[in-house]
């Protein structure tokens, strides 16, 4: 039998430029169709839907690239997560980035999400929006009547609301890390094989000598939407790494900080024990890539 | 002749030394259509001009139906109701407790009130959207302690109470005030979805005005002929079941294949058009029948050399709204109860219970996973607590040729448990290993564990046991098989035609296994309680023996020999020692046609075994069993409770190995299966009784980073002497002993046993802070 | 509400009339009778619906039909053109990579991109490679060995 889906007008502009005219006319009733593995679910589950049109960007591939701007580098919102794993360019100098590629979904929704579309649809536990929480991303927003740069952590706090009607996310820049910051990525399922997950975090630890100069925590999947652990960042600063039990002290302050929410994978009280384990041991993590 | 003494028999005709293709790692003979894509299952029997069938689900998991108010859009197109079936309204497996459509209430979330029909899948949705149910919401029981302390609420009329069995044997009393160990424990287990790729199907289309051919999702054609039937009121015969290929039964399709068979039916008798209804992964997963919850109260007395002297065993079977399978698993989990060893005393006492939720299904082990992670577990702390090595106490134990089982079976061959044990324990380096327990490797507790496991051969109940089969042979020495056994990928047909092929002395691909029909062979029973290849086979190979008396006496004739040195070997027919060519069998083939002598046989064989005594369930209820010993190597991290499953040895007596290669991926199946009911498949339910789980996102079946190392199994070939070439079945049994051999690995790993599974990483880390907070 | 594409399916150009809101799995199985193509799950976990877009495995459930305009499609039906086995299909029936065969089409069809990409595979790149293929039948050792024995005959055919 046939899988039902809700009707709806369809559009496939064939560039950037017509894009925009297309969402300029259609708005504010319409959703973009990138990868599809987020938006296809929602139209069979209905879970966000309805919206009377589709516009088809999927083959928009002058939005899909990577590219080492001398101080940072550019992604294209269409980049999938399959090309951010295999990037020589993103492995260099954003490994975060493919790091949560590889962790990913499997090899077939790899080949079909984009980075745009995680960051967009930002769901509790959008990978990217992790990164883009502890890195200094900028976001490149274009409508077709003006362009507009917006950092990650207020793009983050307006949710789905971030990209207005007519807008569309263009490129993601994000500095390149010096050589003395170790990032990590961890992501904790109820089995091996991608699932939906407990838990997923980033750490961002940079030092000078053996004291934290700078420390990011986002921690994601636990509650509605991903976000930094600024109280525990910190306490954290200034300490030095050596103090192995004044560290941890501070992060077994993390249970009490989070309100996590209950799901079928795991329950509000799991999350909350294992956000500390996680956390932990992302922070080791970057530690061992700082030097 | 009721039994055939087989084994002699086919000694007698072809030498075991000298099998041709019995015994041999050969491709199965559906593999060709299979990597091709020209195997169709149910779905791909697709229609343009069938009617979508949907159905309109209670919301309630107790509720009386008042009013059904069918609106405008669905009065367009196709409505079914209780009230609209023109046979009778009953399709309960065993016992007469559920209506295909609800009629006066509705007793789980999910239960089937109305059948919606439409051109379009849109039509059809927009009328599941247009009929308004009106409901009297009741008191749900939701839970087993609950339903049975439940004065006032009533699930169904006789009451809350859907079975119950009793095993005795012997005095427990005595032997426990007699014993120097008695342990005492309660175990629980959970639901578990059969998850198989293909979600349940079927299609129905009118032939003529008074015929009704029948394509589903069924492991039990006949049975799901019988219900179509019943249910439309027909005589049997008017009814065709015809099973293609199917992607994964493990039980589940035996259970819901006459129920989705009936609802098309409906739809295309009321309408004269084809009709077809698929569940989606969603509706399969909240609202097909599962394995159910069990609670065990397991007592164990042993003496101080480790000898059981008695088990008492105390269990409710949550068996949910429909007893549907529930009171046979129950059953075959009391006759089972002991474990593959010789217990003198035995008393069980099972109670199938009723309560407001999804039903129970037919589930690889049907039972045993549940009640041996109970007696596993308990042998292993009976063990500990005397100082014995648990392997130690299980060949100790072990049943043997000559011992009586805890129904008081005497099992006077066939009987391999010993031999397996040791064998798979020297396989896993057990002795060592054992002393590895709870090292900590990579920040991780190593353990290994052991498990075993058996499962008696043929459908439990009252009901005999039989099966048929047909073999054409071809004017041209091709031969046309049919079973009524269906091929769930378990491999009967490959079974079957290997069994075929030795008895005639062809080559395997001159065979044509034909789809499953039930106009085309006598009622063989379901395809279940792995009895496809031994009972079923057996048919098979009762036909081809006979046709084989008539081969070989035209050939003597043909061959001017006597009938004992006729060979028929690889498609060629000569005698024995000879130098001569001989005649090909196709020459022979057609020689039968040109002497009138007939080229087709039907073979039809009853299962050997009696009906254990309704109040002490002593007795013969099976035929044979196949036994399975697991050792599981696990690695846990304390901090997170995840268990990882490393290694994994597997080991089988299933008489002789018909396929090795196919018997092979049968365990390593079920040890993924058995790993994930121990581990990680977890079935969640609302306070309002529904299902929260949404897919196989949160519904966790194994997957390529799961599997752990698989160690070539362990056959140990004690043949039965009453089937085709000794065989006993392989598909069930190693399912029965992976999940205690996982949760005693892990008890040796962080010194902690869990008693209830699945143990999720969750459960095991909140239990280990809860036993550090109590030391 | 529909729309005609235009797309080369197994090797031969191919036309398709289709709704905007039906998916590929729909279409290549009810509108091209590609039944090989499988619907398991329908939300991209089990990969029973895995085709090859462009050289890409990708989950045909959860891509519209109208999407591959233009594209170029592989299923399993196609891999075998010229009535010769691909060696992953022959060594999956000699290894008995499968049982009930409902997951086959989708593993060959993922194994066949991987072979593409990568001809020497190891264990753990197989087991990536196949993570987004579900099976509830074989325990999945006989479906990496398949694969593994696949890549030795590709890899000598040369």
């Amino acid at each position: 039998m046939i899988t039902l889906l809700p009707r709806f007008e369809y559009n496939k502009p064939r560039n950037l430029e017509e894009a925009l005219e297309i969402l300029e006319k259609v708005k504010p009733n319409y959703r973009v169709l990138a990868g599809g593995t987020d938006l296809l679910l929602e139209m069979k589950f209905k879970t966000r839907y309805p919206a009377n049109t589709i516009v088809d960007i999927s083959k928009l591939n002058e939005l899909r690239y990577v590219r080492n701007r001398d101080s940072h580098i550019a992604i294209g919102s269409m980049t999938k997560v399959e090309d951010l794993k295999n990037s020589e360019i993103i492995k260099r100098y954003l490994p975060i980035l493919a790091e949560i590629a590889s962790e990913f979904g499997t090899w077939q929704i790899r080949n079909m999400a984009t980075i745009g579309g995680n960051i967009c649809n930002a769901s509790s536990s959008a990978d990217y929006l992790l990164a883009l929480l502890i890195l200094d991303a900028e976001l490149n927003i274009l409508s077709l009547t003006k362009k507009r740069h917006i950092k990650s952590e207020p793009f983050i706090n307006e949710g789905r609301e971030a990209v207005k009607p007519g807008e569309l996310l263009a490129e993601i820049t994000i500095p390149k890390l010096s050589s003395n910051v170790g990032t990590s990525f961890l992501k904790y399922e109820g089995r091996n094989v991608s699932s939906i997950p407990i838990l997923n975090t980033a750490c961002l630890l940079e030092l000078e000598d053996h004291t934290i100069k700078d420390v990011r925590i986002a921690l994601g999947a636990v509650e509605h939407l991903p976000r930094r652990l600024r109280p525990v960042e910190e306490k954290l600063k200034g300490l030095s790494v050596r103090d192995k039990d004044k560290v941890d002290k501070v992060l077994q302050t993390i249970p009490s900080l989070i309100n996590p929410k209950s799901g079928v994978v795991a329950s509000a009280e799991y999350r909350r024990a294992m956000s500390y384990v996680f956390v932990k041991r992302a922070f080791s993590q970057a530690l061992e890539r700082c030097s | 002749m009721t039994a055939l003494e087989y084994a002699s028999i086919l000694d007698k005709v072809i030498n075991s030394s000298e099998y041709l293709v019995v015994g041999k790692k050969v491709a199965r003979v559906d593999s060709l259509e299979k990597v091709t894509g020209k195997a169709f299952y149910t779905a791909d029997y697709m229609l343009d001009n069938a009617l979508n069938v949907l159905v309109l689900r209670s919301p309630h998991p107790h509720a009386l139906i008042k009013r059904i108010e069918i609106g405008e859009t669905a009065a367009k197109n196709v409505v079914i109701t209780a009230a609209d079936i023109p046979g009778v309204n009953e399709v309960g497996y065993y016992i007469p407790d559920q209506p295909l459509l609800v009629d006066k209430k509705a007793r789980y979330v999910g239960d089937a009130v109305a059948l919606v029909a439409a051109q379009t899948i849109e039509e059809a949705a927009k009328s599941l959207e247009d009929i308004n149910v009106e409901y009297e919401v009741l008191p749900a029981l939701l839970d087993v302690d609950e339903s049975l302390r439940s004065k006032d609420v009533r699930i169904h009329e006789k009451g809350n109470i859907a079975g119950v069995v009793r095993v005795r044997k012997g005095d427990v009393n005595k032997a426990f005030s007699e014993a120097k160990v008695v342990v005492d424990n309660v175990y629980k287990t959970g639901y578990q979805d059969h998850a198989y790729i293909e979600p349940e199907a079927a299609i129905a289309l009118p032939e003529g005005d008074n015929k009704l051919l029948v394509i589903g999702t069924t492991q039990n054609p006949f049975r799901t002929r019988d219900v179509v039937a019943k249910v439309l009121g027909w005589n049997n015969s008017r009814v065709r079941v015809v099973v293609p290929y199917i992607g994964g039964g493990f039980g589940g399709k035996d259970t819901m294949g006459p129920l989705l068979c009936a609802m098309v039916a409906l739809v295309a008798a009321k309408t004269n058009q084809p009709a077809m209804l698929e569940f989606t992964r969603a509706d399969s997963l909240k609202y097909h029948f599962k394995r159910a919850p069990f609670k065990i109260h397991y007592k164990t007395a042993a003496d101080k050399t480790g000898r059981l002297l008695a088990v008492e065993v105390d269990y409710t079977v949550d068996v949910g709204a429909y007893a549907t399978q529930g009171l046979a698993l129950m059953r075959r989990a009391a006759y089972h109860a002991t474990g593959p060893y010789e217990i003198p005393c035995v008393k069980v006492d099972g109670t199938a219970v009723y309560t407001n939720k999804v039903p129970i299904a037919a589930f690889n082990g049907f039972g045993n996973p549940e009640m041996l992670f109970a007696a596993e577990s308990q042998l292993d702390i009976v063990a500990e607590e005397l100082g014995l090595d648990p392997v130690e106490i299980r060949v100790k134990n072990a049943l043997v040729k000559g011992s009586r089982t805890g129904t008081n079976q005497l099992l006077d061959h066939s009987v391999g448990i010993r031999e397996l044990i040791e064998r798979v324990a020297e396989a896993a380096n057990w002795r060592h290993k054992k002393t590895l327990c709870g090292i900590s490797l990579n920040g991780k507790r190593y353990g290994i564990g052991i498990g075993c496991g058996w499962h008696g051969c043929g459908t439990t109940g009252v009901k005999q046991d039989w099966a048929g089969a047909s073999v054409i042979i071809n004017p041209d020495g091709s031969v046309i098989y049919r079973t009524g056994i269906v091929e769930l990928g378990q491999g009967t047909h490959t079974g079957h035609a290997m069994m075929v092929a030795e008895v005639l002395g062809i080559p395997l691909d001159w065979i044509r296994v034909e789809r499953v029909d039930t106009s085309s062979v006598p009622d063989s029973g379901e395809t279940h309680a792995q009895r496809g290849i031994m009972i079923g086979g057996s048919a098979a190979v009762d036909a081809a023996l006979r046709l084989r008396q008539r081969l070989v006496k035209l050939a003597a004739e043909i061959l001017e020999c006597s009938e004992n040195d006729v060979v028929l070997r690889n498609g060629r027919v000569y005698v024995k020692d000879s130098q001569a060519d001989g005649i090909s069998f196709a020459a022979l083939a057609k020689e039968m046609y040109m002497r009138g002598i007939s080229p087709a046989e039907y073979g039809f064989v009853r299962a050997r075994r009696g009906v254990p005594d309704p109040e002490t369930s002593q007795g013969e209820p099976y035929a044979a069993y196949s036994f399975s010993c697991c050792i599981a190597e696990v690695e846990v991290d304390e901090e997170t409770g995840t268990v990882e499953v490393k290694r994994l040895y597997t080991g089988v007596d299933a008489g002789r190995i018909m396929n090795p290669e196919l018997v092979r991926g049968q365990l390593y199946g079920c040890a993924m299966m058995g790993i994930g009911f121990a581990l990680t498949e977890k079935i969640e339910l609302t306070k309002g009784g529904k299902i929260r789980n949404k897919g196989f996102g949160d519904y966790l079946i194994l997957g390529t980073f799961d599997q752990p190392v698989f160690a070539d199994p362990v056959y140990v070939e004690d043949p039965y002497l009453y089937s085709g070439f000794g065989v006993k079945g392989a598909g069930e049994v190693a399912m029965n002993a992976t999940p205690a051999a996982i949760i005693n690995a892990v008890k040796n790993a962080i010194g902690i046993r869990t008693y209830e599974i699945p143990a999720t990483a969750e459960k095991i880390f909140f239990t280990l802070k809860e036993r550090k907070s109590d030391v | 509400m529909e729309r005609r594409i235009e797309f080369t399916l197994n090797g031969k150009r191919t036309t398709c009339v289709v709704p905007y809101n039906m998916t590929l799995l729909d279409m290549l199985r009810t509108k091209l009778r590609m039944v090989s193509v499988k619907k398991g799950c329908d939300s991209g976990d089990c990969g029973s619906c895995t085709v090859i877009v462009n050289n890409e495995p990708i989950c045909s459930c959860l891509m519209l039909a109208v999407q591959v305009d233009g594209e170029e499609i592989l299923t399993l039906e196609g891999l075998n053109r010229d009535r010769k086995l691909h060696p992953l299909q022959q060594t999956f029936m000699e290894s008995h990579g499968m049982q009930c065969g409902i997951c086959t089409p989708g593993f060959i069809m993922t194994s066949f991109a991987l072979l593409q990409k990568n001809p020497k595979p190891t264990v753990e790149e197989i087991r990536e490679a196949l993570e987004g293929n579900l099976c509830r039948c074989t325990g999945y050792a006989q479906i990496i060995e398949s694969v593994i024995k696949a890549s030795k005959l590709m890899n000598t055919e040369v």
